[in-house]
């Protein structure tokens, strides 16, 4: 490659692959009825797999009985760890504590055309949970360096496209509640949003809590 | 966040493979695999390969040859990226027309990716083992083709790799070396690659 202005090299990669993101808001409200964030793993310490972290309101009927707090997986350290190590801290999720749920085992089906929508499903055998999002804003790639998460010193690349539409779904009944999008920001910012080839990287030296 | 500006044009994975001839400096394959998780021509993948025709018996994929599911995204990746890597230059990516494939892929990134092209006349499988290393290499402000680019991606080096066509295996061996802590490979798994195009 010629012309090479800048090279970096980071070792101590925790985490490559995708880390969407839903926010729902109850209609005319600022109430939360739903948080759900995806992690697609290609290449962690434990492995590739899928983890869906899911909070929804306690009385969201489409919960019909189900727990409104869970973690559903195809690969149980993965799902530890993602709760752990990232979402735990991750300030959209402060309040909505998932660190007594027992993840459960679940299939899972990707499909997008990123130019337009991503869809994914987590089936459980009992139940079938579905995010979707859509009308992408445009993307950005973007760094966060030395972010502090649990006392260990992290770096973040990815690639973010924020939505103005997304639903997130349980035995295809949606849940009620809304996107907020602020499409005239810039870049424009969504309580929905793609993540797509995120890069976490541990710097050495870095303490674990 | 800071965010990096450009245009982004492609993200997904890129692993490459490049075989030689044992105990020469002969390249017999060189390839290059694109599963795009975002593009301006959508998502898909491609696989860009040249082989050398004399190595094995299957003359419709020998040469230069683009299997693709997504035909758009196979262009813009010979155009903008593959033609102009080192061992794909003047392969005729440039004019090569896509061949419709049907693909299937799967990883374990500490360990190994399988990649899977089915033409419907003929399979060709891609295997990358014992992954030694992962490091995220960002490289910004640099020139390939016409354009400037920032590139984010995780290189992982491998120790072995194979290809097999109709289930023939391809002789060739992958090349390996070690400086200090610094490892390359003519094998590489490539994830969460993202190229931007400066303005």
């Amino acid at each position: 490659m010629a012309g090479v202005s800048m090279f970096e090299i980071k070792s101590g990669v925790l985490f490559t692959g995708e880390n969407p993101g839903i926010t729902l808001y109850r209609p005319d409200s600022d109430a939360v009825v739903a948080k759900v964030s995806y992690w697609r793993c290609v290449y962690s310490e434990f492995g590739a797999g899928n983890v869906m972290l899911i909070w929804v309101d306690p009385d969201e009927p489409v919960l019909d009985g189900m727990p409104h707090r869970m973690l559903l997986t195809d690969n149980l350290p993965l799902a530890y760890f993602a709760w752990d190590t990232f979402t735990r801290y991750f300030p959209e999720f402060e309040g909505y504590d998932l660190s007594d749920v027992k993840p459960r085992n679940a299939r899972f089906s990707a499909e997008s055309d990123a130019r337009w929508f991503m869809r994914v499903t987590a089936n459980t055998g009992d139940a079938m949970f579905e995010a979707a999002w859509w009308d992408i804003l445009g993307y950005t790639l973007r760094t966060r360096n030395a972010w502090i998460l649990g006392g260990r010193l992290m770096d973040l690349t990815t690639v973010i496209g924020p939505c103005a539409s997304g639903a997130f779904r349980i035995n295809s009944r949606p849940v009620a509640g809304e996107v907020r999008a602020d499409r005239l920001k810039s870049p424009p910012s969504s309580s929905a949003f793609l993540a797509l080839s995120e890069t976490w990287t541990e710097r050495a030296g870095s303490m674990r809590e | 966040m800071a965010n990096t500006q450009g245009t982004v044009i492609f993200s997904g994975e890129n692993p490459g493979l490049t075989l030689y001839k044992p105990g020469t400096d002969e390249v017999v394959a060189a390839v290059s695999y694109w599963r795009s998780v975002y593009s301006g021509a959508g998502d898909g993948n491609a696989l860009l390969m040249w082989i050398d025709p004399s190595a094995i018996d299957a003359p419709n994929v020998t040469g230069t040859t683009i299997l693709a599911d997504n035909s758009g995204m196979a262009r813009l990746v010979a155009d903008r990226f593959t033609g102009h890597f080192e061992n794909f230059r003047d392969r005729g990516f440039a004019t090569a027309e896509p061949q419709q494939a049907r693909f299937v892929q799967e990883g374990d990134g500490r360990w190994y990716h399988r990649v899977v092209a089915n033409t419907g006349e003929d399979v060709i499988e891609l295997v990358w083992g014992e992954v030694l290393q992962f490091e995220l290499i960002q490289s910004a402000d640099f020139e390939l083709g016409p354009s400037r680019w920032d590139l984010a991606t995780v290189i992982c080096p491998c120790e072995i790799a194979m290809i097999t066509i109709n289930n023939v295996n391809l002789v060739g061996e992958v090349r390996v070396t070690r400086a200090d802590d610094d490892i390359k490979s003519s094998a590489f798994l490539a994830f969460s690659e993202t190229w931007l195009e400066r303005s």
